[in-house]
């Protein structure tokens, strides 16, 4: 699955969720029309064109099935060997190991005081926190910067996100953001440099395996609520990856998107 | 007589302290914020360390919790959008009943597990006459989310019409569904759907998880 993609994302909307637990209502309330007629998009963004619906559909339902039958007794054995302390440990080692994507997307963006964060994230995090194991960072303000990725470089460019595309195996993602997470897991990603494919492939699957239980549970949760989770995940995808260029964009006074023209204006265009 | 410049500055004091007045934001004791934090934490306090099995006990509660601070069948008729019209009142009445329970059984069940959430507001603003916005994070196993509700004056009382967190909306992603839904489907389809979903209710969180 797309782990930085995906899971955070419906987790995300699972607050969301949270947030609004109510049952029913007694009736229908008096409501202004200001309320009633706010365009959600107008808020949001609006989705990432599906351009390739069918083809999306039918890898994702071969997703599920992969999900159900593979990932789930793999996902289970493993929070059932590792305790949560300890994939949280390997969690924030393989986030620490993943500084180059972040850094080489800020400096493709001209962020120079983002790179220069996210090296004093790497460093207090490879040396304080025991090689990446411990988040040190997270508890520092100072070093607090939005996540960056080549995918979000791309649309700081203007460049768009193509077609919506759900990937096999790793899940929801855009024809840009797909490009720009394949050319981090071959240029980027350090575990590449390995010499032996062995460790390599290993290093790969470890962080994909340590991630899936969180993913699961997720997956289930979004499964257990969504009337159409393929609409429903496309559309948190759609939104997340918008914010995440916002947040990227807002501190440097930069933005590509359409300004916040009232509740009721026209939808937002999808960075 | 006043000098004129005296006269000019009670009447822009006059006018500064009549907008802050009439500013539903500004009004003394008329921030939504503290009542809204204050019913989450209520539900947390009603959801935490519930099991799968316990979860029906409690929900005729958390209804009555959550109704304080959240607007049910505007969020639902919002996330039905123009496809509301297709139903008739007593089909609406069913959605709202159904949509309500199927979203707070996946709050209960995403809150069974782990510890308490932490609550943080970081900012409470008029949006409008009729509307509010409450910026918040939400830390919660070990993650931050930021969470916005937007709030509508609504039968004389603040309440929520829509979540957004991280930029997701829950009215827009239900409504991108229910959109999807009618162009091939049919209100009793997706009644019946709603159904099917809750009638299977998704297993929590194991304790290893």
């Amino acid at each position: 699955m797309n782990l930085h993609k995906y899971r955070r994302p419906l987790t995300t909307a699972l607050f969301a969720l949270v947030s609004q637990a109510w049952f029913a209502a007694p009736g229908l309330a008096q409501v202004p029309d200001s309320i009633l007629n706010e365009d959600p998009s107008a808020v949001t963004a609006a989705p990432i064109p599906d351009r390739i619906e069918g083809i999306n559909r039918v890898v994702f339902k071969f997703n599920n099935g992969f999900y159900r039958v593979a990932w789930r007794p793999l996902s289970q054995g493993y929070a059932a060997v590792v305790p949560r302390v300890a994939r949280k440990g390997i969690g924030n080692f393989f986030h620490n190991l993943a500084y180059p994507t972040r850094l080489v997307g800020n400096l493709f963006e001209g962020h120079g005081g983002g790179a220069l964060k996210e090296t004093g994230r790497f460093l207090i995090n490879t040396t304080v926190g025991v090689g990446g194991f411990l988040a040190v960072a997270d508890k520092m303000p100072s070093l607090k910067v939005p996540e960056s990725d080549l995918g979000q470089a791309f649309a700081v460019w203007g460049v768009g996100h193509g077609t919506y595309v759900v990937l096999p195996i790793i899940g929801p993602s855009s024809l840009r953001d797909g490009i720009g997470d394949g050319l981090s897991g071959v240029f980027l990603a350090p575990a590449q440099y390995l010499n032996n494919w062995e460790y390599r492939t290993g290093a790969v699957a470890l962080e994909a395996v340590n991630q899936s239980p969180d993913a699961m549970h997720t997956y289930d949760t979004l499964h257990g609520a969504a009337v159409d989770p393929y609409v429903a995940l496309r559309d948190a995808f759609s939104a997340r990856r918008a914010q995440q260029v916002r947040e990227q964009m807002a501190p440097y006074g930069r933005t590509l998107i359409t300004p916040r023209r009232g509740a009721n204006g026209p939808p937002r265009d999808n960075p | 007589m006043l000098p004129i410049q005296f006269r000019s500055f009670l009447g822009l004091t006059a006018g500064v302290c009549a907008a802050l007045l009439c500013s539903p934001s500004l009004r003394a004791g008329d921030d939504p914020a503290p009542a809204l934090i204050a019913t989450i934490n209520g539900v947390v306090d009603l959801s935490l360390g519930l099991t799968s099995s316990a979860i029906q006990e409690k929900l005729p509660e958390i209804r009555t919790r959550m109704d304080e601070s959240f607007a049910t069948s505007v969020i639902v008729q919002r996330a039905f959008g123009r496809n509301w019209q297709k139903l008739t009142a007593a089909q609406q009445a069913e959605a709202i009943d159904l949509l309500g329970r199927l979203i707070i059984r996946t709050y209960v069940l995403q809150l069974s597990s782990g510890e308490r959430p932490v609550i943080t507001v970081m900012a409470s603003r008029a949006i409008g006459a009729d509307r509010h916005e409450i910026v918040s994070t939400v830390l919660h196993q070990g993650e931050t989310v930021n969470v916005v509700y937007r709030l509508g004056r609504i039968d004389g009382k603040w309440k929520v019409y829509d979540v957004l967190a991280e930029g997701i909306s829950v009215v827009g992603n239900y409504r991108q569904q229910f959109d999807a839904h009618f162009q091939k489907g049919s209100v009793a389809e997706l009644i019946a759907l709603l159904k099917t979903k809750l009638a299977t209710i998704p297993a929590g969180k194991s304790e290893g998880s």
